[in-house]
This record gives structure tokens, C-alpha cells and sequence, in this order.
């Protein structure tokens, strides 16, 4: 699968190089997640301006980094993924357009505490939306879940019926906290602690892999009765069945943010800028918000959402289990190093 | 029966005193020789599981000279940032796949210049985490090592006493960063892979069950990595290190002396197989017992031959009979025959048969009146037109005379045929002839309608095509007139049945001597010519001349021809043989499709199959080749043929536009006959086409049991892992791979690579194009399972084929008669003639 991956990957990138056509055209290139821009926004730009939004999709935040840090990404105008991703494009340098003053007046909508979430994130990226991590169950299969360690050390029922998001920062993060310790720590001792909670779960595993969020999810077809997910992913599973639940444990957890940001290479950043303004009228962030099934970085939005959005506690936890999660912080390579050999090893 | 045993009794007596004779001095000889033989018994032995013992260590090299030669591995020892945060996920993922392909490469390391580690994958329960192994004696011998060649290591695990090999070799770089070339500095990465030994022991217990030789593996210091046990442990293993450059030496064992012979193995492993030497005089007992089993033999063969002798007496006649028979069926009408008694019912039968072939001789003349006429018309027909145009040809050649042939196409006879039906069709082409017979005042012909040397011959070739042949010395201008009211008159409506039919006519003329000499040469010049004259709007005539026949464009004379291709039986199919490398058996063939165009020979695929595609032919003649394969292998497996497959070439347009489950379905039943006989060859690209619905498709064909194999794999853009997705059985590795390997030690690496990882996936490997003996013997080294080229078989017409087959369900047979060696299945042989 991870190598038919990395074809799927190298054959966007030939896309992109091979498409110079769209530069002259009134088009702006958005690389983003699938199913993550609701249609009617690009069609109001596309009436307000004349630019329409092409999406280019990727399937996981490794194959986008990978692809940006080849070719920096040329072809694109702009990029949706997660703040912590960002920072590493900052740090590289020329990555990423810097925001010119004054260009996005909206900015004034964003709460404050998300805008500075990282000092070195402000000058290049906007806040969109916000979410947690935390475990997708099925409520008729197993109850009372309320904390990681019923991932990690299950009923015994749950033999070959979980399914571990394939992706290191969240699987090694959430088995730290399922011991007390930070989602980011640094410490040799916790990480192999964490190694050893992950390597003694296997047994318990369906696939190292990511949950589908279609009709033929395995969690729907009774395969896999739970998995480490993101708060989104369950409110469109809740969608198609009524029995999927989903919990923050109450250890805490990390909160993920999505940003947009313009690309150094675009050709088009004014236009560019002018869409992200557009996509933070608190009408347009409140409907992006609703579509995306995940809260709103922007504070003017609440007045426009519907009540049941704004009333969901998988979308707004209670304030306390926010207080108590942590952001994504950003390593130094040995500490990547370690993380990397610690999750093999655990996999193996 | 009485003179068969007189003869039996004297001729044992001459045959078996001798045999008994040379028994009692072979026996002597024997004795002699058991020693020698048994000596080298061991020797070949030895020589014979030395290749086995080194091919996985073997497999072991190229697979990391495939690893480290991916794009992946490269790119990323020179990254610098980003290395851990980016780059090393995917890194580990692809080596993670790896293992689980080769989960007995239980550690693979990237290790970085000082020691440190960079990667590192290991499957065991009590996996070693650390990061450091600048001490480890692997990684030294590494270092200082200055070329990039794989080095190997053997050490004992030591929790387990297990014996391991590394094997690993130097990756140097310029760091990415390095940004003036001229101070470019190469750093080295070190990657090494270890597995354990064990699998010695799994190979020598699958390879040699023997029940008398000391079998030893050890690495060059005499540590003892493998034994078989039967002989306990020698006692003495300094003798082993001195052996390190002996063959075959004399050895105290344990309790006795031992015949040793050492072969040296690839890493410094050392393969010791002995033999106790009270072994030699067991083995000339067991030959002398032989000897006398064949003395019982011979008698028995002596038998047999005098009983064949007197059947022959009977059985003569009968055969001569036979071939009277079998000459009459081919033809020959005019052989004789020579029975030595023409008096008793044998003699009588001969009679009658002769009688009966003068019957058949008259019979032939009639039918062959017949079959120089074209009933629908009266005219004479094709047949009886190439046999007068090549009398006149000769006729012309001797008196120095000249003629045209003419070639005359109804132009819109298909469109009548169609809207009107066949039968105001047939009475169009009577009323047309009778016009043109008209205009040249040609009588009707009787017979075999012979030229005259002076007047015109008019012939109908099949469908709406006519010809003439018009002696004399050529006038062009004469001629086009009379070419011109030929296609006034064959334009003017022809009134059939209240119906008001218009066609129109091309023609064409070449002349005989100025545009050819030869039958072949004017037909297809006048068929030019007629052409030139469709393409120019119908209803015209045109003169032969060099320049038109440049311009006739190629193309679009395969395209129409091909219309008729399938119906006029002109496509063929020929079979080449596929082989299994390790012993020249026959597994299969693969259908390639001839086109024999009776004007133009041998069109080539390259040239017709794209046009086919374009056209959309392509699923007409898809269908043919499908049912024209399903009926040999019908035809194959009543001959009695088993365990084989007949592999057809299916297009990209085949696959996605045609409902191909269902046609073969249809053929599979309608020839009754199993899916496994039949495989399906794909190009990667036409799979990768419309992916999806691709493997879809295929899914729901390999249910029929018929086997999927990609074609000319490499070619393409595809890698390897791509293919653990396809529904495929069969992998054709490109011939483009066979050019490179005879002198390319890294392109057979690569090759072994493949073949090894295709094993893994559970495929069949077929290598095409193989034209040298010593290709071929890089694909045995390689275990490549089966191949095709030149160098067993070039593609064999459908005849040759069928001998092909005969041979090898004779040889089958052979091999199933039990306890018999060759040299006797030869003597029975020789007699029974």
C-alpha cells in the first residue's frame, strides 16, 4: 500500500510540472486534503472574482511534505494542512509566502490564543479550523470509554478489531499520555515506554492504517470495532451510523489546528491572499467550519453557525479536557530519530 | 509357434555363454573401479550441493544491491534536513516492506560514517535498540574497506549460540548540501543486512537425504555451522583448517578412516563431504549383483526378438498394403506394389484396391472440369485465371509478345448487397459480367476456358472483382477508350426485379513485359493501379506506372484488406514454445498472429495491429485468435497432452472495450475445454490505462481458471510492488533485460533481483527473447522458471507445432515406463525394428 503510495505521489508531482497551461489561466491551485472545501465557497469566489479553485488532493501529511520539500511545491498557489507541519516549511525557508501587511483584514475575527499559537507561524499562516484526537468506538460493541489506556490494553474482546492510525507523531504521542507523561516529550526513557505500550498492543491490531470514512469503512462493516481517530472523522462516521461514539480521553490529548498558507512559488499571491481573506468572512469560516465538521479558529463565525454544530461536544469539548491537551511541538532530528526507530521497532 | 521355439532354444545358448563370460571378468573390474567411482561420487556430490549452499547468500547480494541501489536509499543518505522529520518515515516503510517480504533478514542497518545508527529494522523478540555500533567488528571490516563491494561477516548470536552472517557493503555520497563542487567530499554510509545460518541446515535436509556421507558445513576457522550427524563430531578439526587448499584427502574420522573432499563456498563457508572407506567394497557387491540381473535381461530381449521375427512374416504385407493405401489418399497414384504371394486374401485385397484407384483417377478429372468455373457467373474463376495467365506469361516470354491484365472492381456492389439482399446481388454480378463479355465480345467458356494467344479472357476472381486478359501489343491510347466505354456501360442502371440499380467500376491495368514479367508482380501492379483508381473517386481507369505505386499509401491498403482478412482465412496463428529453464520441457506456447495477404505475404503485427486498433478490427480479430487458440488446445488435449497452456496477446482495446469474460466463456464451452489451458497476456500499460476497471475485469476472467500474465514487463512505467495489487500469475520479463545480462554481472543482479522478489509474490517467471546459451545460463543461476526465444524455438507454424507436441507426449510416455534405463529402453527399440 505505502509503496503504491509513493507512485500515487510522484505521479501528482508530474501533474503538476506538466500542467503549466493552468499558470495562465484564472486559476488558482489549492493542494488540500479531499473532501475539504466545501464547492459552494469556490463557486462564490469564482462569481466575486472570475478565479476558479482547482484542488489537488493528497492522501497523508508525510506524501504532502514529501512533495513540497522536492520541488517546493511548484504549480501550487496554495496549501491547507496542519500548523505543526507549517513550522518546518518556515524554518526551510522560501517555502512559504510571507502575509504583506494588511492584506487579510479578517485576520481581526481569528481568536487571539490561535493566532499566536507559534510566534514563528504568524507571519506566513492563517488559523482555519481546530480539532482533537481521540478514540472512535463502536457504543454497541464495547462501552465505557473513557481513557487511552482502553486502547492500548483492551477488553479482550477487541482481539484483531482495532485499527492504529498509521501515523507516529499521533500513535507515539497518545501512548505517552496513556502513561502520564507529555504528548511531546523528549525523554529516551518515556519514548521507549511508550515503544513498549505500542508493541504490546499489536496483537490487538487490525491494520496499521487509516480509518475510512465511506460507507464501507471497516468500523462499519463490524472488522474493527475501534480506532485512534480524529474528532472530524467521527462526526462523518456518526453520519452513516448511529452506533459510532467518540471520546477524549480523559488523560487529555493533542490538539491539531489546520492553516492555510500561500506558496513562495505561486505566481498569483495577491489573488491568493485574496482568497484567504474570502474564506475568513465569519458567513464563509462558519460555513467552512459546518462543512469540515470541526471548530472554528475564527471567533465571529460562533454567530453564524448552526446550534447543533456550535452545541457538539465532539466538535467544542468541555473546556477543561482543552485545558488540559497539548499542541504539536516541533522536534530536533534525533528526537525524530528516535521516534522513528521506537515506532518501527514497535511495529515490527 | 513351432519354429519360433526352435529357434529360441540354440540362439540362448549363443547369447547368454558369453554374457556369462564378460560377467565373471567385469565382476574383477568392478571391485576395482568401486573405489574410483565412489571417490568421486563425493566429489560431485560435493560440487553438486556447493551451488545450492551459495545461492542464498547469492539471492542475499542482489537484493542489496537492489536496495541500495532504489532511488529512495539514494536520495535520502544525502539529505541533510528534514532527514529524520521527512525522509526517514517513507525510508523505513519501504525497508519495513522489505522484511516482510524477507523476514529472515532479521536486522538491516544504515549505519552513518562513525559507527552511529541511522536506520535500523530488526524483527527479533529481544530486537536491539542501539545506537551506536562503532564497536561492532562488522562494522570496522567495513571500514576499512575502499571499494564499494559487498563485504560478509559471520559471528555467533550471543544469547542464542546461533550462528549469523551479515552481509553489507560501503554507500558513498556528496552530502546535498555541498555547495562548490570543487570542494566536493564523499562521506560514507554503511548498510548491512544479517540473517541467521540455519536455514543451512533446512537446505541440506531438503537437498541430500543420503544415508552414507559425512556432510560438514564450517566457516574457515572449523567452526561447525552445520553436520548431519552420522559420523558424531570429528574429533580432529584442525585437520578441516588444513584442508583449505586440499580436494580430497585420507582423514581419521571418529571411529574410521574417511575419504574427505572440501569445496570452498562463497563468504567463507567450507562444504566437507566423506565417505568411510569400508563403503568401497559394499558398492562392488551391489554392481556385481546388477551384472547379473542384466544377464537375466538379455535372455528376456532374446525372447522377445525371435517372437517379433515371426510377426513380421504376417505383418509385412499388411504394411506394404497400408502405404498402397496412404499413397492414394496423398495423390501418389502412380506406386506399385510387390506382395510375394498374389494368390490368398491378402493378394485379393491388393487387387481391389487397385481397381478402386482407377476409379478415383477418372473421378478427379471431373471435379477438376468443375473447379475452373465460377457457378454464379459461368466465367472462369480465380483458378482457372492464374493457370492462364501463367500460360500466356510463358507464351509471351517465348515470342517476345506483350498483353494486359486488367483487374475490375464494381464500385457500391456492397451497399446493393446490403439494402437489396443477395439475390438481386447475384443476378447484378450475372447482368455486369454479361456487359463486360459484351464489350469484348468473349463467347461463353466451357471447361477449363483456355486462353487463345489473340483474344480476350474474362474472369470473375471472387465477390465484385473481375479480370481480364487482353493479348497484343499495347496501345494505351486504343485501350483507354475502349476502358472508357467499359465504364460508361458499367455505369448505365441495370433494371433487376423493378428495381433501378446504379453501380460504378475501377479499374486497373499493368502490362506485361513493361510492369512486371511475373504473375505476382502484374497482379499486384494491376491491383495498384485499381486501388489508384478507387482513391481517385471511382468509376475510372488507371495505367500501372512506377510512380503511383510510391504513392499508394500503405496504410491504407492494409486497411482495406483487412476487412476481408478474417473471412477470407488469412490470418494464422504460429506457436512458439515456452520452456522450463531447468529441463527443456515444454510448458506452453504463445499464439502470435500471422497475416498471410495473398497479394502482399507476410504483413507484419507492427503494421496492421495498430490500424486494427484505430478501426476497431481489433475486436473482430481478438475474437478470432481467441477461438482459433481454444480449438488447437481442444485438438492438443484429445492428442493426449497434458500440464500445458497456450498464451494469447490481448490489446489494450481489446480489454476495455470488448466484454471479454464473456467471449472467453463462450470459447472455453464451446471447444468444452478447462480455463487452465489458456492464458491471457496484458502489457502494464494496458492495465494501467483504466486501472480500476482493469483488475475488475480480470478478477472476474481469472475465475474462469485462466491465468493472467503481463506482457513485456519492464518496459513500462510500473515498479515490482505495484504488481502485489494486480490479479497476474505470470511475469514476462522484456527481452530488452536478455541483451544486457551475458556481459552485465549488475544487470543479471537486477534480473535475479526480480525474478526472486516475483517468486515471493507467488509468480511465474517467464524471460523472453533468449537467443545465447550463455543467457540461458544466467537464467538457470537466476531460477528464472520458464523462458522463450530463439534459442530453444523459433515460432512454429501450426503443423510443425503439432509434430512438436507428438514428440513431447512421446517423451512423457517414455519417462512413465517404470525400472527401466535408457540403455535398455534403446536395445528393445533397435530390436522392434
Amino acid at each position: 500500500m505505502r509503496l503504491i503510495k509513493h507512485i500515487l505521489l510522484i505521479s501528482i508531482s508530474t501533474w503538476l510540472v506538466f500542467s503549466p497551461a493552468q499558470a495562465n489561466e484564472k486559476t488558482l491551485v489549492l493542494y488540500n486534503w479531499e473532501n475539504y472545501m466545501p464547492q459552494s465557497i469556490k463557486d462564490a469566489f469564482y462569481e466575486e472574482t472570475g478565479y476558479s479553485i482547482t484542488e489537488v488532493y493528497y492522501e497523508s501529511d508525510e506524501l504532502k511534505d514529501e512533495l513540497i520539500f522536492n520541488n517546493g511545491g511548484a504549480g501550487l498557489d496554495l496549501i491547507i494542512g496542519s500548523g505543526y507541519g507549517f513550522i518546518s516549511y518556515v524554518r526551510k525557508g522560501n517555502l512559504l509566502a510571507q502575509i504583506p501587511a494588511n492584506a487579510i483584514p479578517n485576520k481581526q475575527h481569528i481568536g487571539v490564543n490561535w493566532l499566536e499559537q507559534s510566534p514563528e507561524l504568524q507571519k506566513f499562516t492563517t488559523p482555519l479550523v481546530w480539532g482533537t484526537v481521540g478514540i472512535i468506538y463502536r457504543k454497541d460493541k464495547i462501552q465505557n470509554v473513557d481513557s487511552w489506556m482502553d486502547l492500548y490494553q483492551p477488553d479482550p474482546s477487541l482481539h484483531k478489531k482495532i485499527v492504529m492510525v498509521d501515523d507516529i507523531r499521533d500513535a507515539m504521542g497518545s501512548a505517552l499520555i496513556a502513561q502520564g507523561y507529555s504528548f511531546n516529550s523528549i525523554k529516551p526513557k518515556e519514548i521507549m515506554a511508550a515503544s513498549k505500550l505500542l508493541k504490546a498492543q499489536r496483537e490487538y491490531v487490525y491494520a496499521y492504517d487509516f480509518i475510512g470514512t465511506e460507507e464501507d469503512s471497516s468500523i462499519l462493516t463490524d472488522d474493527v470495532y475501534m480506532t485512534l481517530g480524529y474528532n472530524g472523522d467521527a462526526m462523518v462516521l456518526q453520519e452513516l451510523s448511529e452506533d459510532i461514539g467518540y471520546v477524549v480521553p480523559k488523560e487529555g490529548t493533542a490538539l491539531w489546528s489546520d492553516h492555510i498558507a500561500v506558496l513562495a512559488s505561486s505566481q498569483k499571491k495577491d489573488i491568493a491572499f485574496q482568497f484567504i481573506n474570502f474564506l475568513n468572512d465569519p458567513k464563509r469560516a462558519a460555513e467552512f467550519s459546518e462543512y469540515t465538521g470541526s471548530a472554528s479558529s475564527n471567533q465571529s463565525a460562533l454567530n453564524f453557525m448552526d446550534e447543533a454544530h456550535k452545541n457538539n461536544p465532539l466538535i467544542y469539548p468541555p473546556q477543561e479536557l482543552v485545558e488540559k491537551s497539548e499542541f504539536y511541538q516541533l522536534f530536533t532530528p534525533r528526537t525524530y530519530r528516535m521516534y522513528n526507530t521506537a515506532y518501527v521497532n514497535a511495529k515490527q | 509357434m513351432k519354429l519360433q521355439q526352435k529357434l529360441f532354444i540354440p540362439l540362448i545358448f549363443i547369447v547368454t555363454l558369453p554374457v556369462l563370460a564378460i560377467g565373471v571378468v567385469a565382476y574383477d573390474y568392478i571391485l576395482q573401479n568401486s573405489k574410483n567411482v565412489l571417490t568421486s561420487e563425493v566429489s560431485s556430490l560435493a560440487n553438486s550441493l556447493a551451488p545450492s549452499l551459495n545461492q542464498t547468500l547469492e539471492t542475499t547480494e542482489s537484493n542489496l544491491r537492489l536496495i541500495t541501489n532504489s532511488r529512495l536509499l539514494q536520495d535520502y543518505i544525502t539529505r541533510d534536513e528534514q532527514r529524520y522529520s521527512v525522509f526517514q518515515p517513507s525510508l523505513i516503510r519501504q525497508l519495513s516492506d522489505y522484511q516482510l517480504i524477507y523476514p529472515e533478514y532479521f536486522q538491516m542497518n544504515l549505519l552513518l560514517e562513525n559507527g552511529e545508527v541511522d536506520t535500523s529494522l530488526d524483527n527479533r523478540e529481544n530486537a536491539d535498540f542501539s545506537f551506536d555500533k562503532s564497536d561492532w567488528k562488522f562494522y570496522l571490516l567495513l571500514q576499512q574497506q575502499s571499494t564499494q563491494d559487498i563485504a560478509s561477516f559471520i559471528e555467533q548470536e550471543p544469547s542464542t549460540n546461533k550462528y549469523t552472517i551479515s552481509l553489507g557493503l560501503p554507500l558513498a555520497f556528496t552530502p546535498v548540501n555541498q555547495n562548490n563542487p570543487d570542494d566536493a567530499v564523499f562521506q560514507w554510509n554503511y548498510f548491512t543486512v544479517t540473517m541467521y545460518l540455519d536455514y543451512i541446515d533446512e537446505l541440506m535436509n531438503s537437498l541430500y537425504v543420503g544415508a552414507t556421507n559425512l556432510l560438514l558445513v564450517t566457516d574457515f576457522k572449523g567452526n561447525i555451522i552445520y553436520n548431519n550427524g552420522l559420523y558424531g563430531v570429528p574429533n580432529d578439526l584442525a585437520v578441516f583448517e588444513t584442508q583449505k587448499n586440499v580436494e580430497n584427502v585420507l582423514i581419521k574420522g571418529v571411529n574410521q578412516p574417511f575419504y574427505i573432499h572440501t569445496k570452498h563456498l562463497q563468504h567463507g563457508l567450507m562444504l566437507h563431504v566423506g565417505i568411510p572407506t569400508y563403503k568401497f567394497k559394499e558398492a562392488a557387491n551391489e554392481l556385481a549383483q546388477t551384472a547379473i540381473m542384466w544377464l537375466g535381461f538379455i535372455t528376456l530381449m532374446i525372447l522377445v526378438l525371435s517372437l517379433a521375427y515371426v510377426r513380421q512374416l504376417l505383418l509385412a504385407p499388411i504394411y506394404k498394403i497400408r502405404h498402397l493405401v496412404t499413397d492414394i489418399a496423398q495423390g501418389k497414384m502412380e506406386s506399385g506394389i510387390d506382395l510375394k504371394c498374389y494368390n490368398d486374401e491378402l493378394g485379393q485385397l491388393s487387387h481391389s484396391i487397385l481397381d478402386m484407384r482407377s476409379e478415383i483417377i477418372e473421378n478427379n478429372q471431373r471435379i477438376e472440369t468443375l473447379a475452373y468455373i465460377d457457378e454464379l457467373t459461368g466465367l472462369p474463376n480465380r483458378l482457372s485465371f492464374q493457370s492462364n495467365l501463367d500460360t500466356l506469361i510463358a507464351y509471351a516470354k517465348r515470342n517476345d509478345a506483350a498483353f494486359s491484365v486488367v483487374f475490375l472492381d464494381l464500385d457500391n456492389f456492397k451497399i446493393v448487397n446490403d439494402t437489396l439482399g443477395h439475390d438481386i446481388g447475384d443476378i447484378l454480378l450475372q447482368r455486369a459480367a454479361q456487359r463486360v463479355k459484351a464489350l469484348f465480345n468473349i463467347d461463353d467458356v466451357k471447361g477449363r476456358g483456355l486462353v487463345t494467344q489473340n483474344s480476350p479472357f474474362f474472369a470473375r476472381l471472387g465477390g465484385d472483382e473481375f479480370t481480364l486478359l487482353l493479348p497484343g501489343q499495347v496501345d494505351k491510347e486504343q485501350l483507354s477508350a475502349t476502358f472508357k466505354q467499359l465504364v460508361h456501360d458499367l455505369s448505365q442502371a441495370f433494371h433487376i426485379e423493378h428495381n433501378e440499380v446504379f453501380i460504378g467500376a475501377s479499374i486497373g491495368i499493368s502490362m506485361f513485359p513493361y510492369d512486371g514479367t511475373e504473375r505476382k508482380e502484374l497482379l499486384k501492379n494491376a491491383d495498384i493501379a485499381m486501388y489508384e483508381s478507387k482513391s481517385l473517386g471511382k468509376n475510372k481507369h488507371t495505367f500501372f506506372t512506377e510512380g503511383i505505386k510510391d504513392k499508394v499509401n500503405e496504410q491504407q491498403f492494409i486497411e482495406t484488406s483487412m476487412h476481408k482478412a478474417i473471412t477470407n482465412n488469412e490470418f494464422s496463428l504460429v506457436y512458439q514454445p515456452r520452456i522450463t529453464v531447468d529441463d527443456y520441457g515444454l510448458d506452453g506456447f504463445e499464439a502470435l498472429l500471422r497475416w498471410n495477404h495473398p497479394e502482399k505475404g507476410n504483413v507484419p503485427p507492427n503494421m496492421f495491429i495498430p490500424v486494427a486498433e484505430k478501426n476497431l478490427q481489433i475486436l473482430d480479430i481478438g475474437r478470432w485468435v481467441l477461438d482459433a487458440a481454444c480449438q488447437k488446445i481442444q485438438s492438443w488435449v484429445s492428442d493426449g497432452l497434458q500440464n500445458f497452456r497456450v498464451s494469447i496477446n490481448v490489446s489494450t482495446v481489446q480489454l476495455h472495450r470488448a466484454d471479454l469474460y464473456t467471449e472467453i466463456a463462450n470459447a472455453l464451452s464451446k471447444y468444452k475445454i478447462s480455463g487452465q489451458y489458456l492464458e491471457i497476456e496484458i502489457t502494464e500499460t494496458a492495465i494501467l490505462k483504466d486501472e480500476k476497471s482493469a483488475i475488475k475485469k480480470l478478477e472476474h476472467i481469472k475465475t474462469l481458471g485462466v491465468r493472467i500474465s503481463v506482457d513485456d514487463f519492464g518496459t513500462g512505467y510500473s515498479s515490482l510492488s505495484k504488481l502485489r495489487s494486480l490479479p497476474i500469475d505470470v511475469l514476462k520479463i522484456d527481452q530488452s533485460f536478455m541483451a544486457d545480462i551475458s556481459d552485465d554481472i549488475q544487470a543479471a543482479d537486477v534480473l535475479g533481483g526480480i525474478i526472486e522478489l516475483a517468486k515471493r509474490l507467488g509468480l511465474t517467471t517467464v524471460a523472453e527473447g533468449v537467443e545465447l546459451s550463455a543467457q540461458h545460463d544466467v537464467l538457470i543461476s537466476q531460477h528464472c522458471d520458464q523462458a522463450q526465444g530463439y534459442f530453444y524455438a523459433k515460432p512454429l507454424l501450426e503443423n510443425v507445432a503439432d509434430g512438436y507436441v507428438q514428440e513431447c507426449i512421446g517423451k512423457v510416455a517414455q519417462q512413465h515406463t517404470p525400472h527401466k534405463t535408457n540403455e535398455a529402453q534403446a536395445n528393445e527399440l533397435e530390436e522392434h525394428q
